[in-house]
């Protein structure tokens, strides 16, 4: 009775928090889109740290720790970590041309900077195509969790279908304010159980220390800075790093925080305290992952996934174990909202601005986005529902894909001879080679150990470049 | 320009530094709490970047990108 108290609780406040405590958004795109870009260091802090950490911090994280053992660790937090560089080099320009041209979107970014409709549109569809996987994962997510909350009274289904419809209701009412409103809240609520839980398991384990030496001893592959069954190479773990630092700012609900600081030094004192998140947070849920090992030896893939809840339903009673999975509902719910709401910001401004109404006014264009927001969250639940096996595969290849659009804005901000033709191909055929490689239509032996980012990163990367020297040659001889 | 170059060299080379050194080394002694000893030279090693993030973003990057707008 008492984890469905601790749930229902949690779903109320977490409502009620998002509908009735939080001021509505004016009826204009920069308040619905973007919180009228007016967002303090804090707020926009854990907006993005938020956003950025979703149900994989709670249940993959531990899950691969468990797969692959500690040097999982150095992989995603020194990704992570990196990735705020990018941030800086790039959310630092989109600010400022978001506040001088009013550029709501980074499609419309790419448009305006770039001069080109077909850049963007292909920039918009592969923003849009690689972040429904994504989505429908959270999905997936969530229903397994409210399914283990509930012992199975809910089933997975009517626990996707519960989220889905409970998120849609405040982000279509509150918008971008009410997103940040329950960022905030989700943030600190997923932060503290996350050391909550480890503290616990460790009290009732019998002790990090302890349970390590003797795991040691029984299972050294998962001590090994390689990883277990030599996992990363230098050239795994340099993919990776690139991987994650590049997709990071392309997701299009964190390009969108780029947007939302008052002013750069709120951003630039965001960027730095992310920056130092990775290195203390991300060995939290390695350790759980690994200890996982001493009382549930042997799972198989995915099965792994589930090793947090497993551990917290052997040593800790049903209202803690229901209390700690509700932060991966927080986790969850904060990642979702901030999707469904970069989605529709690009499909009204980039779309329905352009293509369907151009003459839509300030309220059209919301109304248009409550419908886009409604529309995507069904698109995520009925991918959900269906649960395709290659699902995760997918949503991996998806960040791959997410990875060479980085190229493409470096490109556009920085480099300002490079025509649009240029970032145009460059950006098609990299998909195209990440295709190639990932589904392996061609021979991949000469890649190593590399990811296929690795490869379709330079790639692209080159033919921007190469676009740059043209450009500079031309204006030369011009 | 020259200072984000600099900075660059110096970034790349702790990436670097971080991968060779440690995937020619054996660490696999334990430490604090039982952890791996390599995961605190990593440890280490993410401070010294989220260090060099902090001086990229507050010095060097804001300075050149004012140049340029």
């Amino acid at each position: 009775m008492i984890p469905y108290i601790i749930l229902i609780s949690y779903l109320l406040v977490s409502f009620a928090w998002g509908l009735f405590f939080t001021k509505r958004p004016e009826n204009n795109p920069e308040s619905f889109f973007l919180s009228n870009r007016n967002l303090r260091t804090v707020a926009l802090f854990f907006s993005l740290i938020a956003t950025n950490f979703s149900a994989f911090f709670f249940l993959g994280f531990a899950g691969e720790a468990y797969r692959v053992g500690y040097a999982y660790y150095p992989m995603m937090a020194f990704g992570t970590s990196f990735a705020a560089i990018n941030f800086y080099i790039i959310g630092n320009k989109a600010w400022r041309l978001g506040k001088q041209k009013s550029y709501i979107t980074p499609v419309e970014m790419i448009r305006g900077e770039s001069g080109s409709v077909p850049l963007s549109v292909v920039f918009m569809l592969f923003m849009i195509l690689f972040m429904l996987p994504f989505l429908a994962v959270q999905s997936v997510g969530a229903g397994l969790i409210l399914e283990n909350i509930t012992g199975g009274a809910l089933s997975y289904a009517q626990g996707v279908v519960l989220m889905t419809f409970l998120i849609l209701i405040y982000v279509i009412v509150g918008g971008m304010r009410g997103i940040v409103a329950m960022d905030m809240k989700n943030g600190i609520i997923m932060l503290t159980l996350m050391l909550t839980a480890i503290l616990v398991l460790d009290n009732s384990m019998g002790g990090i220390s302890e349970n390590n030496l003797s795991l040691q001893e029984a299972m050294p592959e998962l001590f090994v800075v390689r990883g277990r069954g030599d996992f990363f190479t230098p050239l795994k773990w340099l993919s990776f790093l690139l991987l994650w630092s590049a997709c990071l700012p392309m997701f299009p609900q964190i390009f969108t925080r780029f947007l939302m600081g008052k002013n750069l030094r709120i951003f630039k004192k965001t960027t730095i305290l992310y920056a130092f998140i990775p290195p203390f947070l991300f060995i939290v849920p390695v350790i759980i992952g690994v200890l996982g090992h001493i009382d549930f030896a042997g799972l198989e893939g995915k099965a792994s996934d589930a090793i947090l809840p497993m551990l917290l339903g052997k040593y800790t009673p049903d209202w803690f174990s229901a209390l700690i999975l509700t932060g991966a509902l927080a986790a969850f719910i904060s990642t979702v909202d901030s999707i469904l709401m970069a989605i529709a910001s690009i499909g009204t401004r980039d779309f329905y601005l352009q293509f369907v109404k151009r003459d839509a006014n300030h309220g059209g264009q919301v109304k248009a986005a409550r419908w886009i927001i409604f529309l995507v969250a069904m698109i995520g639940m009925v991918i959900a529902l269906l649960r395709p096996a290659s699902i995760f595969s997918i949503v991996t290849m998806t960040f791959s894909g997410s990875a060479l659009l980085y190229p493409i804005v470096i490109g556009i901000f920085y480099l300002k001879h490079v025509h649009w033709a240029w970032s145009f191909w460059a950006l098609l055929s990299g998909e195209i080679l990440l295709a190639a490689l990932s589904f392996q239509w061609v021979s991949v032996e000469w890649m190593g150990s590399a990811l296929p980012v690795l490869p379709a990163f330079l790639w692209t990367f080159i033919w921007v470049l190469a676009g740059e020297v043209y450009g500079r040659a031309a204006e030369r001889a011009e | 320009m020259r200072n984000v170059i600099l900075w660059a060299i110096w970034f790349i080379l702790i990436v670097l530094l971080a991968v060779v050194y440690l995937f020619n080394n054996d660490h696999s002694s334990l430490s604090i709490l039982g952890l791996p000893e390599w995961l605190y030279y990593f440890f280490l090693f993410e401070l010294l970047f989220a260090f060099s993030i902090w001086v990229f973003c507050s010095h060097f990057w804001q300075d050149e990108n004012q140049e340029q707008l």
